[in-house]
């Protein structure tokens, strides 16, 4: 069984909506921009007000975006699977982004298990990967309440013999600009070098 | 007759019958575990599996002497969104092969029973017909 964590229990795409609705609206006008896997959003859409906790247990809010550029990407420690392959990869955009000579990138990883990811617990995992990551949990309401203002769907599974549960989640990576506004989409499958050469490309917008 | 694997390897040296020899088993390349961050109590492996025997391998179950359980896994992205399934089986007809990749199929694995990570772990795979693989994965941090 899935609960979607989603207002009609199912995933509505709200991004793809909103990307085809200002692709129409305001796109064909501009000057087209290439991208090599990432859509652009432009305008870039404010996010909503969020009230989370990062792994240090500091707030997360729209002060931790503003000024920098964030590379946002949404999982579960516990994923054996896609979120370690898709943090790793982070790492290495990141990486190349700021060889690149950009100094406001950072990557935030919010989770969609809060239950079990405690700060604590996503700051000795994400150091695995880059100790400049940030991880973001908090109440699952305020976590529901902004994934769902930006499309992001995730659904506890139930739980197997050894007493697991994964959860489904949407493997978007979003590009969030330095006034904690959506800028760009990418969709897996991803490719670090054009996550990195996507963002910088949204960045020079 | 029935003849157990050794006695066959032996029968093979012997005849050189090279070509059946070689032709008798599951092969797995590049089969490696990713190192999980610590603290983490779930992890993937992956691998290419071949069958190059002349008949169907049907995988119904793995377990190693360092791990709690292992099943078989496969992670898809059906409209965005990431889902992992678990799978009953994995089937190999002759000559087949499956890829166990990262955000594909892949060795669901729980609970390393070890105090230190060896280099090194057996894994040792069930056939639906009673046929035991052992193969060793390395811990690496990515994709060979
Ligand atoms: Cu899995």
């Amino acid at each position: 069984m899935r609960i979607y964590h989603e207002l009609n229990m199912k995933p509505l795409h709200l991004i793809s909506v909103a990307i085809t609705a200002l692709l129409i609206g305001c796109y064909q006008s501009e000057e087209p921009v290439t991208t090599k896997t990432a859509t652009i959003v432009n305008p870039p859409i404010p996010l909503a007000e969020l009230s989370l906790v990062q792994h240090n247990g500091t707030a997360f809010d729209h002060t931790t975006l503003q000024g920098k550029w964030t590379l946002m990407f949404f999982g579960f420690t516990f994923c054996p699977d896609v979120c370690p392959t898709t943090l790793q990869l982070l790492a290495l955009s990141l990486q190349k982004i700021e060889q690149s000579g950009i100094e406001n990138a950072q990557v935030v990883f919010v989770s969609v298990d809060p239950e079990r990811d405690t700060p604590e617990r996503l700051e000795e995992y994400l150091a695995h990967f880059d100790e400049k990551f940030i991880g973001v949990t908090g109440e699952l309401t305020d976590i529901e309440s902004f994934t769902q203002s930006i499309g992001v769907v995730f659904a506890h599974n139930s739980l197997d013999e050894s007493g697991f549960y994964a959860v489904d989640h949407t493997t978007v990576i979003l590009m969030v600009n330095d006034k904690a506004e959506l800028g760009g989409i990418s969709s897996a499958p991803h490719k670090w070098e054009d996550i990195a050469d996507d963002f910088m490309t949204v960045r020079a917008q | 007759m029935k003849l157990n694997n050794r006695y066959y390897a032996l029968l093979c040296g012997l005849t050189f019958v090279s070509l059946s020899c070689a032709q008798q088993t599951l092969e797995v390349l590049e089969p490696w575990v990713r190192i999980p961050p610590p603290g983490m109590n779930m992890l993937a492996g992956y691998g290419e599996f071949t069958n190059s025997s002349n008949s169907t391998i049907e995988l119904v179950s793995a377990q190693s002497e360092n791990f709690k359980s292992i099943s078989f896994h496969i992670s898809e992205i059906v409209d965005g969104i990431s889902k992992m399934t678990k799978l009953e089986s994995v089937l190999l007809r002759p000559g087949e092969t499956a890829r166990f990749e990262p955000g594909g199929k892949h060795l669901m694995i729980s609970t390393p029973q070890y105090d230190e990570r060896p280099e090194q772990v057996q894994i040792e795979f069930l056939s639906v017909s009673g046929k035991r693989y052992q193969v060793n994965f390395v811990f690496l941090n990515s994709e060979p």
